[in-house]
């Protein structure tokens, strides 16, 4: 067990490292990071001891080197943009974000995994096949399509609610939703196909033959063992919220990280895009490798050699 | 109940005995692709349910519509007309004859999302190659020459599942730049990692079969194994893939050049116009509404296409 933690340790810090590298590698092929700062040029001199400043004159293994001191030391660059360290824009806007997917997260496994379950145990009826229909809607429609109906119908037509920013709690309602309609969908359909897999084993028939009434066949044999496979899944719903704050951030004008990373993109500032790539890594890594550990601890014959 | 294990690792010992557990594809005795044989398959076609049917004839359509654009919009869809902007669509009242209404420079919207819809097409198609050639290449060297490497390869799908991949792309679009060829590559390389994984799969099963063994032994070299033995038995799974692929990266690519990061003006996808279309939709929603029409049309009838055809193919894709 222990080494099975261990071995999944080394391979999350290997993957951050890995993402570290890349992003460095990526962000030297640009070219001169000076030229996105002065783009009108500069005269030789002050652009040689502007390089010499930045360490940029020594070759790139030597720079990676002090690159990687400096993130040691907690100093994770300066926004070309703004001028302002990035850890810091990052730190200001990482509560909006946090809230944001949180509460979308939530949403979606308290209406996703009941949806599930009355997706397999009504198959057959109409019930059934409506919620799995919504299910699938919410899996296939892109979130800025969904994100621009809602806000069409209850901002613009309705005027129910607000469409941007984030100052009270009616701004939270739009955003929470489309975020979690994708989370949702994801996590109905999986409970559904493993509760289905589960109902078709022995060990149910058993249960119903020894006279167990129905609710506890249901709830304590059924549930507890197809919930095994979909925490996984849970863990998998992080990236998924990620990608999905990175464009509903930018729809709702939402000030949190996803909204700073696509403006970085934009305006080509790398040390933001840099810092952020490694928070998000960091992020998915860290959830994965617990969510590894979480499910070893309560399924003991998943097998822990490897 | 399968004992799942937490993520795919590479066999320990990756030699010439592959784990066969590893994969569950198809019926045992049966090479994973015979499932679905020539005439078999149009049976299977025939007796699909007809929301199946409903699905195939749209795509049907748009594929028409895409490929013969020029013929089929009723206007140009560049031509502007200052004099009827933003016109409300003729099924709802509208004067002009435009049938999904005019643009914020009355150009004529349905004529644009023909035209668009073949960009967004095309660009999904050459990505869906793209990232299905690098894919099953690397999944069959993977398979076939097993070793390091497989375990390198391996480490790389890992890596490449370990992070969000719209963070790749927006950093790739961020270092390359946003032209047309970086658009279709980044979208292309987005989902190599499954092929990649489901080819290994697929090669590990299908290389235990006899007439793998008697190719061997009559002294067939790697590479006429994988062409003639090998890809032709593991087609149906791809095209599964493919079909639930094709969705997926036209989504990426429209919610790229929504955020004005993909395609870029003067050509329009069908994202791109809802980007430009945001503008106005409190005065004209047909602007955004008609391209993401299109675009859930489009995504709705594949991926319900592919969800069929892995039913009746029974491939499991993880």
């Amino acid at each position: 067990m222990l080494k099975f933690i261990a071995w999944r340790f080394g391979r999350a810090v290997l993957t951050v490292l890995a993402v570290t590298v890349a992003v460095f590698l990526a962000a030297r092929l640009t070219g001169n990071p000076l030229e996105m700062m002065y783009p009108e040029g500069l005269p030789p001199d002050q652009e040689e001891r502007l390089l010499a400043e930045y360490g940029l004159d020594k070759p790139i293994p030597v720079q990676f080197l002090r690159y990687v001191r400096e993130l040691s030391q907690g100093n994770f660059g300066v926004s070309l943009r703004e001028k302002r360290p990035v850890a810091e824009m990052f730190a200001e806007d990482i509560g909006a974000t946090l809230k944001l997917a949180g509460l979308a997260f939530l949403v979606s496994v308290a209406f996703g995994i009941p949806i599930g379950m009355v997706g397999a145990l009504k198959r057959r009826s109409g019930t059934g096949r409506f919620v799995m229909s919504i299910a699938f809607l919410g899996y296939a429609v892109p979130h800025f399509i969904i994100a621009l109906s809602l806000i069409l119908v209850f901002a613009f037509y309705l005027h129910w609610l607000p469409s941007t920013g984030n100052a009270t709690v009616w701004h939270y309602v739009l955003p929470t939703v489309t975020l979690a309609a994708h989370r949702f969908a994801s996590i109905a359909r999986h409970t559904r196909s493993s509760l289905l897999d589960v109902l078709s084993q022995d060990f149910m028939r058993t249960a119903r033959a020894k006279g167990l009434e129905e609710r506890v066949v249901i709830f304590k044999h059924a549930l507890r063992n197809s919930l095994i496979p979909v925490i996984t899944i849970l863990g998998l719903q992080v990236t998924g919220l990620i990608n999905g704050s990175i464009i509903i951030e930018t729809v709702f004008a939402w000030p949190g990280i996803g909204r700073l990373f696509v403006g970085a993109v934009l305006k080509r500032d790398f040390p933001v895009l840099q810092f952020g790539v490694l928070c998000f890594a960091a992020i998915v890594v860290l959830v994965n490798f617990l969510v590894d550990i979480f499910y070893v601890v309560i399924d003991p014959r998943i097998r822990t050699d490897a | 109940m399968k004992t799942i294990v937490p993520s795919p690792e590479p066999p320990a010992e990756a030699t010439c005995t592959p784990e066969i557990e590893e994969v569950a594809l198809g019926p045992s005795n049966l090479p994973p692709g015979a499932a679905v044989r020539g005439g078999r398959f149009f049976d299977r076609v025939k007796s699909a349910p007809p929301s199946i049917h409903l699905c195939l004839a749209l795509m049907l359509l748009m594929a028409i519509a895409a490929v013969a654009a020029p013929w089929v919009a009723p206007f140009d869809p560049n031509q502007s007309n200052v004099l009827q902007r933003n016109a409300p669509p003729s099924w709802m009242g509208g004067k002009s004859g435009h049938l999904l209404g005019t643009d914020q420079l009355g150009r004529d919207v349905l004529s644009r999302c023909i035209y668009a819809l073949r960009v967004s097409v095309g660009i999904a198609l050459l990505g869906v190659a793209i990232g299905c050639m690098i894919g099953v290449l690397t999944g069959v060297l993977s398979g076939l020459l097993g070793g390091w490497t497989d375990r390198i390869i391996m480490m790389i799908v890992d890596f490449q599942l370990s992070i969000p991949f719209l963070l790749i792309v927006l950093v790739g679009i961020a270092v390359f730049g946003t032209s047309m060829a970086v658009l279709i590559v980044l979208v292309g390389t987005a989902h190599w990692e499954t092929y990649a994984r489901l080819t290994r799969g697929q090669v590990l099963t299908v290389r235990e079969f006899q007439f793998v063994e008697a190719a061997v032994a009559l002294g067939a070299t790697t590479l006429r194994i994988a062409r003639r033995h090998i890809l032709p038995n593991i087609a149906s799974p791809i095209i599964v893939l493919v079909t639930l692929n094709f969705p997926s990266i036209l989504l990426l690519e429209s919610s790229l050049s929504f955020l004005g990061i993909g395609v870029q003006p003067p050509t329009a996808s069908l994202g791109r116009m809802v980007g430009e279309g945001r503008d106005y939709m409190m005065s004209a929603w047909w602007l955004v509404m008609s391209p993401a029409a299109f675009i859930v049309v489009v995504t709705l009838c594949m991926q319900l296409i592919g969800d069929w055809l892995r039913d009746v193919i029974d491939v499991r894709l993880t």
